[in-house]
C-alpha cells in the first residue's frame, strides 16, 4: 500500500494524474542535465479525418499516377513500397491551407510531415476505435491496455519535472464534463478527458486564478489532509472486499497526487501567472460563455499551449469528438459550409447528409488544423535548449477510428508537426504507404513506436492484444530515425 | 441518449445507418470473411512471414444463430478466461430455473453519484452543486452500476472545485430558500451558527449532527467524529470574525464531504457467515442500499425549502424516509414485512400537490401541470434507463418533424421542439409526460407489464391558452398536443391532458412520442426502424446483437432519399443475405413502427403510399412471439402478453435496483421475483419488494466474481 511518507520520498517528481499503480510511482527520475525536454501533443479527431481532404496535389498525382486511375480511397492505390514526396506542397491540401505563411507568420510547410496509407483495422474501425486508437489494442468493453499518452507521460525524459504527467483536454457532444471513452491509464481503467474549458482552466490554472477560485485553491490542501487521515482510517477498517478496497486505494492515490502536485505548483506560480490563458468570467464577452464546438476548441488548444509554456505538462491529448458517439455534434459556426445554410444533426451530417456535407467535414478538420498550427508558432516562437520548443515538441493530428463515419480502418491520415530534435522527419515530406491488405502496409501502432523511440524508449511492439494482428515491428524509417 | 446507453450504442450495431456492403465496394462474401476474424486482403507482415491477420479476438460477429442463443446458455460471444457469465448473455429459460444455487452478490463499495451527492448536500437539481462531476460510468447499461467506478485523480481534480460549496445549506438563514429543516428546526444546531464561541458540546453536537444527517446519514462512530470536530476546531481557530462563520461551517462540510465513507456507501456485510459463507448486510447497509434503489438518496436526506413558494420537499426535522432509519435504528429492517410496508409508503401512489417534484426543475407552475401520479425517483430513473427516453433532447435534433402526418406548418414544427425543451410556457416535455403515463400505471399495480405495453392512456399537453391571440408563445405552444395526434384544443386541466388515443394508433409506451423519439434519427425516412427493432432485441428480449462486422459500410444509399424507410431498408438490407444475418435480429421488430415517423406523429401516408406497419417475426426467442403483426400496436400487444417478454422485464428491474448485472447464481432470486409479481397479479410494488427482500439483494458472498459487463 502507497502511504504519504514513501510517496513523497520515492516518487521523486511528485505524483501525476497516471499514479494507480505501485509500479508507476517507484524509480522514476527527472531528465538528464543538458537533455533536450521531449513533449508530444496529439490532436484526435472523432468519426474519421478523410484523407482527400489530407492529400495535397502533388501527393494525389503522384498516386494516381503510380495506379493508373483516380484515387476515390486507399483500395485504389497501387504502390508496392512507400511513396515518399520530399517536398510536397502540403498546404494546398484542402484542410492544411494553415500551414501556409500568412501575415506575419511562419511557414509550417517545412516543419511538417504528412503520412497517408496507414492502417489499423485490427481495431475494428466504425464510429469510433474508443481506446483502441490511441492504445493501438482493440476496445472490446473497455481499454486492453495503457494508451500512448499515458506510457509517454511514464518515461522520464518525457515528463521531466512536470506536474501532470499527461494533460487530456478536448470537445464532444456530452452533457457530462468527462469522456472516457479515448485514453486509459491502464487496462481497464478509462482516463477522464476534460470536456469543459473551464475545468480545464481550473484544473491547470486554478493556483494562479483571481477571486474565490483562487482561495479555493489554497484551502484545498486541508481538506486533502483531511481526505488523506480519514481514507488511511478507513483502509484498516475495511476488510471482505477485494472491490472496495480497489477504489479506497485509487482514492488515496488521487488525494496523495492532488497533495504533491499542489506542492510543486505552488512553486511555479510566476511561470503560470506569465503564461495564464484567459481566465473565465473576466472577459466581456466571455469566451467561455460559448457553446459552439469550435469556440471551445479554441479555448482547449489555448489552455493546452499555456500548460506546455508554463511546464505544467510535456504530453497533452487535445480530442476533437473523439471516442463513443462524442462526435456527434453539431456547429453553428460552420453554418455557411451546410447545403442550403441548414444546420442538421451530428450524425446526420456524418452519416444520412451524404456527399453533399462532406464540404463542412473537411472545413472542420481545416479549422481543428489551423489551432494545432497556431500552437506550432506559439512553440516555435520560444527558444530552449536545443532551438525551440517546436524542435522540441512533435505535434501529431490523428482520427480516432480511420478514414471515415463507418471506417474500415484501412486508412488512417496523419499530419506531423516539428519534434526534430526527437528525430522526427518533418521536413515537408509526404508518406504514403501501400494500401491495407498488402504486405508493405504499415499501422499505426508503427507510429507510436516510432514516438517511443523519439522519447527515449526505444520500443518495436507498442500495442496489438493479439500479436498476429501486427504487421511490422519497430519505428516507421520514413518518418523517423 | 444518456451517457450509459450512448457507451452501449457505441460498438454496437447500426446507430448510424444499415448498408452493408456496396457502400464500402466490399464484396458481401468477402465482408464475411472480415467478419469471422480473416482479413479480406489477406495481409502479411512485410518480414516475410505469413500473418494472415485476424484483428483482435472477439470477432464472432457472425456466429450466433438467428435467436443469438447457444443450447449451452449462452448467447454466443466469447467469454473471457475468469469472467463469469451476466446480462444478456445468459439464457433466461436456464435463469429462471431455481437450482438451489446460493446467490454470490460481491462485496463492493459504492461511489455516490451525481443525483444521489446533489440531494445529499441539501441541494436539488438545476442547481450549481447538481453541476458536480460524479457522473455514473458510461460503459455500464444502467447508472447504478458500480464496479470500477472510483475517485481517480482527475475526478477528484474536479471534485475539489465544488466540494467546498457542498456545506452551503447549512448556512443558509432561517428565513432563506435553500433552507433545510435540518438545521432550523434543531435548536441544538444554533449554538454553533450564531455564538462567537460555541462549546466544545456545540462543537460536538454541531459534527455528529452534520454527519449523521448531513453527510453519513447513519450513525458516526466516536473515531469518525472526533477526526471532525479536531478539523472544526482548528477552522474555528482561523476564524477572523463570527461574520465568517458561514464559510468556517462550509470547511467543515467539506471535509465531511471529502470522507472516503461519505463519498462511498458500504455494502460488505457483517456478522456470522453463513454455509456458503455469505454475511449478511449490516441494518444500515441495508437500509440505505434499499433507500437508494427506491429514491436514489440516503434515509434522512434533508427536507429543503428550495424557495419560498416551492415550500418544503417531503421530511421533517429528520429528513425524508425516516422510516428506514427507525428500522436500522431498532433492527426490524430484517422483517421482510416492515421493509414492505416502507416501501408501499414510498414507491408512488397519488398527489394532487406532486410533493415528489420540488426538487426537480422548474417551479410550482411546471407541477401542478404533471399528472396527479408519482412514483419514487429510484423508480422513476429506472424506467427512463430502462426505455432510454430520458435524455430525449440529447439525441439528434429532428428535422421537419411533422412529415407524413396530417399536421404541417411552422406552429406544429416549432410546438413539437417545445415538447422537447419546454422552452415556452408551463406544459412539460414528452418525458414528463411519458413519466406521468408510467406512474399512473404503477398506481394501479395491475398486471404492470401488460399494461406497459398496451395502455392508450396518455398524458398529453395542453393548448388552451396557448392559441394566437391568447399567449405571445402561441407559435411554439398552439400544436404541442398535434404529435399525440389529438385534433382540437385541450383544456388545461388534469382531466383534460388524460386522453384515451385510438386503439389503432397508440399502445403503451413503445408508441409514446418520447420513447419513439428517442430512438430515431433526424429524418422521417433514417434508418430508425432499426434503432426501434434493436432496442427491443436487447432491452425487452433481453438479447445480444454481434457487433458491427469489420468493412461493413453501414449506410443507406444516397440514391434513395426520396423512398421510404420500408423500401430502403427492405430493398438494401433484408435483401442482402449478409445484413439480414444480423439484421433479422432487429428489423422485423423495428417495421411495425413505421406507422410512425422519426419524431413519433403518426403518419398518414409515406412516400406516396399508406403507412405499413406489417411485418412477420420468425424464430423469435419463444413461440407465443412468432407470426405476423399489423403494426406496432399489435407487436406491443404481443409483447404485453409473452411470458419471455416479462421475464426480461424482471430482469431489467433486478439489474437497476441491484446495482448489477445478474448471473446464474441469482437463478433462485429471478424465480422467487416472477412468483412474487404473477401472484400479485403483476404487481410492480410486490416485485420489488421481493427483490430487496432476496438473498441476491441482501447477502454479500466471499468471492467477488470478475462479471463481465456486455453492452
Amino acid at each position: 500500500m502507497i502511504n504519504r511518507r514513501n510517496f513523497l520520498t520515492t516518487s521523486g517528481l511528485l505524483a501525476g494524474s497516471a499514479l494507480l499503480s505501485a509500479s508507476s510511482i517507484g524509480g522514476r527520475s527527472a531528465r538528464a542535465a543538458g537533455e533536450s525536454p521531449r513533449r508530444v501533443v496529439i490532436f484526435i479527431e472523432g468519426n474519421g479525418v478523410r484523407p482527400e481532404c489530407m492529400r495535397d496535389p502533388l501527393t494525389l498525382q503522384t498516386l494516381e499516377g503510380i495506379a493508373g486511375k483516380p484515387i476515390a480511397s486507399n483500395r485504389d492505390y497501387g504502390h508496392d513500397d512507400p511513396v515518399l514526396i520530399p517536398a510536397a506542397p502540403l498546404s494546398e491540401a484542402r484542410a492544411l491551407g494553415a500551414l501556409a505563411a500568412g501575415q506575419g507568420e511562419i511557414s509550417l510547410v517545412e516543419r511538417a510531415a504528412l503520412v497517408l496509407g496507414l492502417s489499423s483495422t485490427n481495431l475494428g474501425g466504425g464510429h469510433s476505435t474508443n481506446f483502441g486508437a490511441l492504445s493501438a489494442a482493440r476496445a472490446l468493453g473497455g481499454p486492453a491496455a495503457a494508451t500512448i499518452e499515458t506510457v509517454l507521460g511514464q518515461i522520464p525524459g518525457v515528463r521531466g519535472d512536470t506536474p501532470f504527467d499527461a494533460v487530456r483536454v478536448g470537445i464532444g457532444s456530452s452533457s457530462t464534463p468527462l469522456n472516457y471513452a479515448t485514453c486509459a491509464f491502464d487496462k481497464g481503467k478509462p482516463a477522464p478527458i476534460l470536456m469543459s474549458p473551464t475545468a480545464a482552466f481550473s484544473t491547470l490554472f486554478g493556483s494562479v486564478s483571481s477571486g474565490k477560485s483562487g482561495d479555493d485553491f489554497s484551502s484545498r490542501r486541508d481538506l486533502l489532509e483531511f481526505a488523506y487521515a480519514d481514507v488511511t482510517r478507513e483502509l484498516k477498517n475495511l476488510s471482505g472486499s477485494t472491490r472496495g478496497r480497489d477504489k479506497l486505494e485509487t482514492y488515496e492515490a488521487s488525494v496523495l497526487g492532488e497533495l504533491a502536485r499542489m506542492e510543486q505548483i505552488e512553486g511555479m506560480k510566476d511561470a503560470l501567472l506569465a503564461v495564464k490563458p484567459a481566465e473565465p468570467g473576466l472577459l466581456d464577452p466571455d469566451p467561455y460563455a460559448s457553446t459552439a464546438p469550435l469556440d471551445q476548441y479554441v479555448l482547449q488548444t489555448e489552455i493546452a499551449t499555456a500548460a506546455l509554456l508554463g511546464g505544467l505538462t510535456n504530453v497533452v491529448v487535445i480530442s476533437m469528438g473523439s471516442g463513443s458517439y462524442y462526435w456527434s455534434q453539431q456547429y453553428p459556426t460552420l453554418t455557411n459550409f451546410y447545403p442550403g445554410g441548414q444546420m442538421i444533426g451530428g450524425h446526420d451530417l456524418r452519416h444520412a447528409g451524404g456527399a453533399e456535407y462532406y464540404d463542412v467535414l473537411h472545413e472542420l478538420t481545416s479549422r481543428y488544423i489551423t489551432e494545432m498550427a497556431r500552437m506550432a508558432r506559439v512553440l516555435e516562437a520560444q527558444p530552449e535548449e536545443g532551438g525551440t520548443m517546436l524542435d522540441n515538441t512533435l505535434l501529431l493530428y490523428m482520427p480516432d477510428n480511420g478514414e471515415k463515419h463507418h471506417s474500415n480502418a484501412e486508412e488512417w491520415a496523419m499530419l506531423m508537426l516539428g519534434g526534430d530534435n526527437m528525430g522526427f522527419k518533418t521536413d515537408g515530406r509526404s508518406v504514403t504507404y501501400p494500401k491495407s491488405g498488402h504486405a508493405n502496409n504499415r499501422q499505426i501502432s508503427n507510429v507510436f513506436n516510432s514516438m517511443l523511440h523519439g522519447a527515449g524508449e526505444p520500443t518495436d511492439d507498442f500495442g496489438h492484444a493479439n500479436a498476429d494482428s501486427r504487421i511490422a515491428e519497430g519505428p516507421l524509417a520514413e518518418i523517423w530515425g | 441518449m444518456s451517457t450509459v446507453k450512448m457507451q452501449s450504442a457505441l460498438a454496437l450495431v447500426l446507430l448510424g445507418g444499415v448498408h452493408c456492403a456496396g457502400g464500402g465496394g466490399q464484396s458481401s462474401e468477402t465482408a464475411g470473411q472480415e467478419a469471422t476474424g480473416t482479413t479480406g486482403g489477406g495481409a502479411t507482415g512485410t518480414d516475410g512471414t505469413e500473418s494472415g491477420e485476424t484483428g483482435e479476438t472477439d470477432e464472432t460477429a457472425t456466429g450466433e444463430t438467428a435467436t443469438g442463443e447457444t443450447e449451452t446458455g449462452e448467447t454466443g460471444e466469447t467469454t473471457d478466461s475468469g469472467d463469469v457469465p451476466s446480462g444478456n448473455d445468459l439464457n433466461q429459460d436456464s435463469l429462471f430455473t431455481c437450482a438451489d444455487a446460493p446467490a454470490m452478490p460481491p462485496a463492493d463499495i459504492r461511489l455516490l453519484d451525481s443525483h444521489e451527492w446533489t440531494r445529499g448536500v441539501g441541494s436539488w437539481s438545476g442547481s450549481n452543486l447538481s453541476r458536480n462531476p460524479l457522473y455514473a460510468r458510461a460503459d455500464h447499461r444502467y447508472s447504478s452500476y458500480s464496479d470500477g467506478e472510483g475517485l481517480d485523480p482527475s475526478l477528484l481534480s474536479l471534485y475539489l472545485d465544488v466540494v467546498t460549496d457542498a456545506g452551503t445549506a447549512w448556512t443558509r438563514g432561517k428565513y432563506e430558500g435553500g433552507r433545510l429543516r435540518t438545521v432550523w428546526e434543531d435548536p441544538e444546531t444554533q449554538c454553533m451558527i450564531t455564538e462567537t464561541d460555541p462549546t466544545p458540546e456545540c462543537v460536538v453536537y454541531f459534527v455528529r449532527r452534520y454527519l449523521e444527517r448531513g453527510s453519513l446519514y447513519r450513525p458516526a462512530s466516536d473515531e469518525e467524529v472526533d477526526a471532525l470536530y479536531d478539523f472544526a476546531q482548528s477552522r474555528l481557530a482561523d476564524e477572523l470574525s463570527p461574520d465568517d462563520r458561514g464559510e468556517t461551517i462550509k470547511k467543515i462540510a467539506a471535509a465531511a464531504w471529502m470522507s472516503s465513507s461519505v463519498l462511498h456507501r458500504r455494502e460488505v456485510g457483517s456478522g456470522a457467515a453463513d454455509e456458503f459463507g455469505r454475511v449478511r448486510l449490516s441494518d444500515w447497509e441495508l437500509a440505505q442500499a434499499i433507500t437508494y434503489a427506491l429514491s436514489r438518496t440516503a434515509p434522512g436526506v434533508p427536507s429543503v425549502n428550495r424557495s419560498f413558494n416551492a415550500g418544503f420537499s417531503k421530511g421533517d426535522v429528520d429528513g425524508d424516509l425516516a422510516g428506514f432509519i427507525a428500522a436500522a435504528e431498532n433492527g426490524t429492517i430484517k422483517d421482510p414485512e416492515v421493509v414492505a410496508d416502507l416501501i408501499r409508503a414510498h414507491i408512488g401512489g397519488t398527489d394532487p400537490e406532486r410533493r415528489d417534484l420540488v426538487l426537480d426543475p422548474g417551479d410550482d407552475r411546471d407541477w401542478e401541470n404533471q399528472g396527479e401520479f408519482w412514483m419514487s425517483h429510484g423508480v422513476r430513473a429506472f424506467f427512463r434507463e430502462w426505455l432510454d427516453y430520458g435524455e430525449i433532447a440529447a439525441q439528434p435534433p429532428k428535422v421537419e418533424v411533422a412529415d407524413t402526418s396530417a399536421w404541417s406548418g411552422f406552429a406544429v414544427e416549432s410546438s413539437y421542439q417545445n415538447t422537447i425543451t419546454a422552452s415556452n410556457g408551463y406544459e412539460n416535455t414528452l418525458v414528463t409526460q411519458l413519466d406521468d403515463m408510467i406512474a399512473r400505471i404503477l398506481a394501479s399495480d395491475k398486471d404492470v407489464f401488460r399494461e406497459l405495453m398496451t395502455s392508450r392512456m396518455f398524458y398529453t399537453p395542453a393548448t388552451a391558452g396557448y392559441q394566437e391571440g391568447e399567449s405571445s408563445v402561441w407559435k411554439s405552444t398552439s400544436e404541442m398536443n398535434k404529435v399525440y395526434n389529438v385534433a382540437g384544443i385541450t383544456d388545461r386541466t388534469r382531466e383534460a391532458r388524460w386522453i384515451e388515443l385510438p386503439e389503432k394508433e397508440r399502445a403503451g409506451v413503445l408508441t409514446h412520442p418520447a420513447w419513439l423519439g428517442a430512438h430515431s434519427l433526424s429524418f422521417e425516412n433514417d434508418p430508425n426502424l432499426v434503432h426501434r427493432g434493436k432496442w427491443i432485441r436487447e432491452e425487452l428480449l433481453c438479447q445480444n446483437i454481434p457487433d458491427l462486422p469489420l468493412n461493413v459500410d453501414a449506410a443507406l444509399s444516397e440514391e434513395s432519399k426520396m423512398h421510404s424507410a420500408r423500401k430502403r431498408i427492405s430493398e438494401q438490407i433484408d435483401a442482402d443475405p449478409y445484413c439480414a444475418g444480423c439484421h433479422q435480429m432487429m428489423n422485423p421488430l423495428g417495421y411495425p413502427f413505421e406507422i410512425y415517423n422519426h419524431a413519433g406523429f403518426v403518419r398518414v401516408e409515406d412516400h406516396g403510399g399508406e403507412p405499413d406497419g406489417t411485418s412477420t417475426l420468425e424464430n423469435m426467442p419463444s413461440p407465443e412471439l412468432n407470426g405476423p403483426v399489423t403494426d406496432a400496436t399489435d407487436l406491443s400487444a404481443r409483447l404485453g402478453s409473452s411470458p419471455y417478454a416479462k421475464r426480461c422485464f424482471i430482469r431489467q428491474s433486478f439489474r437497476y435496483f441491484a446495482g448489477r448485472e445478474e448471473t446464474m447464481a441469482d437463478a433462485c432470486t429471478m424465480v422467487a421475483l416472477e412468483k412474487a409479481y404473477d401472484e400479485s397479479g403483476g404487481s410492480f410494488t410486490e416485485l420489488f419488494i421481493a427483490l430487496v427482500n432476496s438473498e441476491s439483494f441482501q447477502l454479500r458472498g466471499p468471492t467477488e466474481p470478475n462479471v463481465r459487463v456486455h453492452r
